[in-house]
């Protein structure tokens, strides 16, 4: 579909994908930061990164195109809600405007799925935008699922759909039972909002 | 996360920060004496870290290193800093200010925050900025400078009964159950809302700015003249209603109508208007000390303003009906109706309705929680009359039945009492939310359907019950847990119905969900006809039975031709359902009915059972098709037969238009479908269906039911 406007570069063949390393920080996180904050309408301070890149950076891998970083996924892996679900979660995935259309951010979230497969998660979940038809076709052809509408989730008022990817049979007798209580104490839970809630 | 992800503008050092925070905070604060130069200590310290190396207190959440403004010391700029409030402003200036306030307000009502909004306002800035709690301390400052009347007489007034309004509001919607920072955002940022001043004083100040406008008639020419006024009159017309509404126990009757007139002629005057942009700046914001970032500022155009305000009037004018109790089916229905809305109600009324519903444990101001929960239960199952006799109170010998049974009903009451009235209470939620908390709310139900049975069955010894034959079976009436299995299913019901509204189910998922759609009304169905054999001749219950069951039957009767019309697509590929996913098949499956995997009955049924009884294997294409259009033929006799019912009957006394408004949208839906089967029909007849010539999309809009979207089946040629 986008093919009109392919990269003049390279097609995805010459697309080299890498696990970040912690080693290259320095060079790393500045590219990342660079792509990320243009590709995503606003900036995210050098610690969010630092908070999934530090803790999870063997989730997160990179697209390049020569020397030229041209997407990234970073993501992390914990238990939902301290809870016995093992559960990996993308927190951020971009590609570079001309280099879209080509199935690299669908390699690129292939492959931190592999990474907490390996991991033994149990499931991958995100949120993204109703209106981010890209991401949502991206995600579902994938095999993720819409579990539930976020009514008003983002600062800017729109809306969110969380998707669940399930890698394992759901365990016995399981139900929702993620409606947690409404937030009383925004902070905490906003911040919990923001990058992995699942409360009601 | 994605975009827009609400981190605006909040550049933080956070490189710094993480390092600042030492691995315990001391908790309480030392004496100023004690502080020590820890400077090198620190240095030292850092030396130790890698480059990157994250050191992150517990207590420090990855929320307040991203948002908090604190660490953000912006600097307030210029055009803040030199606005004078006194400064002269033509008449046509005046009211661009004022209907902009109005944008302002109605955003804030649409759930953006103050400070996206009013507080933008370079003029509210400069009331609230004194902290004034006394209406004389809210102003502009001394006045001074050529023109400063008009701005002293209106815009002074305009501005503080604006806040005053948002006071009012601002304390009646965290009464309810509204989700704050979701659907509204309550925080004032420390400022006063003139809540101290009262009704009378504000309506005064109104009335006086009325009386200078008039006097200073030949100031203006006629229309600036009319259109300052209409806004004056419509502000003091909101005051007073949010007044009212909040000592609505004195004030029954509403009077929010009576600003639609105001609405009306400012809709229309509002040409005259010149914007002031430079009386508005984000600047504000660095102000306004709080844990919440910075956010764009939200520039609601006019008309939608006006909408928005039409839309407040008369939906809060309409929710009054509750006080005149019409019965708790009527009330149930009226509260479907109202969630059901598009769009949704506002924060405002969806808690205002709430309050009118049940506050102090009384109902639409009046009853006891008991009468309605009896009066539903009544009208539904009509249960032996001996369960509900004042007397059975009275028995104080523990031995007796009567006491015996008035234990048990008191037990009822207390269980089903609560989530009966909090079933009301989240028909006002949004509509997300409302579909994760009916998720939550159909696994209390269910337990519960299993506790009322133990008691069913001993109210059914202690009353002596005769069993009455039903299906061939003798059987009790089991009256307590039929209402309950009954309300259950409705659940079941709306959570699906809400999953194709939300767009929570992708095309492919169609099929199967509305498979689950007609199992559960099917299922419905069925309790109801068996509830029609224990009612007697209650004339009441049969009427409501029978309208349900019409009602059901003809959902069923769309649902299942929806679900025989997708799995036919399905047959050609034509729904986009992902080739090569990870996971399985299955796996979606059990995440998708994750919600329900414990209900008892009815239960979700294996996966293999699903996709036999969706995909119809042993079934040839055109009958499959076949039967959808005899389906959807019986839908749209049902919903004729639906329409010309009276608001009695369709227990919409308080919403008849809505009730016929949504049958209409069904009905449409039934021939937008009915066409698609058609469409279908005939490619297939013609042997020509592939999924290369063929596309299906989907078509939410023109008139149909927000859970019957309607698709589009067009051949590929066609569409380019
Ligand atoms: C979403 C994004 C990462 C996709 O990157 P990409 O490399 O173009 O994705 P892929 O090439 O792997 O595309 C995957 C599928 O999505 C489809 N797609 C891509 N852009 C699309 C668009 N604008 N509209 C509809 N579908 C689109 C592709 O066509 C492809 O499906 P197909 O092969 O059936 O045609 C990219 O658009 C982006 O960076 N967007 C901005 C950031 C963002 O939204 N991130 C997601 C936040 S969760």
């Amino acid at each position: 579909m986008s093919t009109t406007t392919s990269p003049t570069p390279s097609t995805s063949a010459n697309i080299i994908y890498r696990r970040y390393d912690p080693k290259q920080e320095v060079i790393q996180l500045e590219a990342i930061r660079n792509m990320i904050g243009t590709d995503l309408s606003e900036p995210y301070s050098i610690y969010v990164y630092r908070y999934f890149l530090y803790q999870w950076g063997d989730l997160c891998y990179m697209a390049y195109d020569g020397d030229l970083l041209v997407g990234v996924v970073v993501g992390k892996l914990e238990n939902h809600r301290g809870g016995p679900i093992l559960r990996g979660y993308i927190a951020m995935l971009a590609v570079k405007e001309s280099y879209r259309g080509h199935g690299i951010a669908t390699k690129l979230v292939q492959s931190s799925i592999s990474a907490m497969k390996a991991l033994n998660a149990d499931e991958v979940a995100l949120e993204t935008e109703t209106s981010n038809k890209a991401a949502l076709k991206l995600y579902e052809r994938l095999g993720f699922l819409r579990s539930k509408r976020l009514h008003r989730y983002y600062f800017n008022g729109n809306s969110a759909f969380r998707l669940i990817l399930y890698l394992k049979e759901a365990p016995n007798g399981g139900c929702c039972g993620e409606e947690g209580e409404h937030h009383h104490d925004h902070g905490e839970e906003r911040g919990e909002r923001e990058f992995d809630d699942d409360g009601v | 996360m994605s975009e827009g992800a609400g981190l605006s503008g909040v550049e933080l050092d956070l490189d710094q920060l993480s390092l600042q925070s030492p691995p315990a905070m001391p908790s309480s604060t030392p004496p100023l004496s004690s502080f020590r130069d820890i400077t090198d200590e620190f240095i030292e310290a850092s030396k130790k870290l890698e480059v990157g190396q994250l050191v992150q207190d517990p207590q420090f959440t990855l929320f307040q290193a991203i948002m908090d403004p604190k660490m953000d010391s912006g600097l307030l700029e210029p055009e803040y800093e030199n606005f004078d409030a006194w400064q002269e402003r033509l008449p046509e200036e005046i009211i661009g200010i004022m209907d902009r306030l109005l944008c302002n307000e109605m955003a804030w009502h649409l759930g953006s925050a103050l400070s996206q909004t009013l507080f933008a306002s370079l003029y509210v800035d400069k009331i609230l900025s004194s902290m004034p709690t006394r209406l004389n301390d809210a102003t502009f400052g001394p006045p001074r400078g050529e023109g400063h009347e008009i701005i002293q007489n209106i815009l002074r007034p305009y501005c503080v009964a604006v806040i005053r309004c948002c006071a009012y509001a601002n304390w009646q919607v965290p009464n309810e159950h509204i989700y704050d920072e979701e659907d509204f955002v309550g925080q004032t940022y420390g400022l006063p809302m003139l809540q101290a001043v009262s009704y009378k004083d504000m309506d005064n100040l109104l009335a006086e700015s009325l009386v200078w406008l008039s006097t200073n008639k030949d100031k203006f020419t006629s229309e600036i003249y009319l259109a300052i006024r209409n806004r004056i009159l419509l502000r003091k017309a909101l005051l007073s209603n949010f007044q009212r509404d909040s000592d609505w126990k004195k004030n029954p009757e509403p009077q929010w109508e009576g600003c639609l007139a105001f609405i009306e002629a400012i809709e229309k005057d509002h040409t005259l208007a010149k914007e002031v942009p430079e009386a508005w700046s984000m600047s504000i914001q660095r102000k306004l000390a709080s844990s919440v970032p910075p956010r764009p500022l939200v520039d609601l155009p006019f008309s939608e303003a006006i909408s928005t305000v039409r839309k407040l009037c008369t939906e809060t004018h309409d929710i009054y009906k509750l006080l005149d109790y019409a019965g708790a089916s009527n009330v149930m229905s009226y509260f479907i109706h109202f969630g059901a809305r598009q769009p949704t109600p506002l924060p405002y009324t969806r808690s205002l309705i709430q309050t009118l519903f049940c506050k102090d444990l009384r109902i639409c101001g009046k009853l006891p929680i008991r009468d309605i929960l009896y009066d539903d239960v009544r009208e539904l199952c009509n249960p032996p009359a001996k369960l509900f006799d004042p007397k059975n109170d009275e028995c104080e010998a523990p031995s007796n039945p009567k006491f015996q049974i008035a234990e048990r009903m008191e037990w009822f009451i207390a269980r089903a009492g609560r989530l009966y009235i909090e079933l009301y209470k989240y028909l006002c939620q949004n509509r997300s939310r409302m579909r994760r908390i009916l998720c939550k709310a159909m696994l209390e139900w269910d337990s519960m359907q299993v506790e009322a049975e133990e008691i069913d069955q001993e109210l059914a010894s202690l009353t002596k019950e005769q069993p009455k034959p039903f299906q061939g079976v003798m059987q009790y009436g089991f009256h307590l847990s039929s209402w309950v299995y009954h309300y259950k299913l409705r659940i079941m019901e709306q959570i699906t119905l809400l999953g194709f509204e939300l767009e929570i189910y992708p095309l492919h998922e169609f099929d199967g969900m509305y498979w689950y759609l007609q199992f559960y009304l099917k299922t419905r169905s069925l309790h109801i006809e068996r509830m029609l054999a224990f009612v007697g001749n209650e004339p009441k219950s049969l009427s409501l039975l029978n309208f349900y069951l019409l009602e059901n039957v003809a959902m069923h009767d769309l649902a299942t031709a929806c679900m025989l019309l997708y799995s036919a697509l399905a047959r050609y590929n034509l729904l986009e359902k992902p080739r090569n996913p990870q996971g399985s098949d299955r796996f979606r499956y059990e995440g998708r009915m994750k919600p329900f995997m414990s209900i008892g009955v009815p239960e979700v049924v294996q996966y293999d059972y699903f996709r036999n009884v969706v995909d119809n294997p042993d079934m040839d294409t055109s009958s499959l098709l076949h039967l959808a259009s005899e389906h959807i033929a019986e839908a749209k006799k049902g919903y004729r037969q639906l329409s010309t019912l009276d608001k009695e009957i369709t227990r919409s006394k308080m919403c008849h238009d809505t009730y016929k408004a949504n049958i209409s949208k069904l009905t449409r839906s039934c021939f937008g479908i009915g066409v698609a089967i058609g469409v279908l029909t005939r490619e297939v007849d013609a042997g020509t269906v592939e999924s290369s010539n063929l596309c299906v999309t989907l078509h939410q809009g023109a008139g149909y039911h927000a859970s019957f979207p309607v698709p589009l089946v067009t051949s590929k040629e066609v569409k380019k």
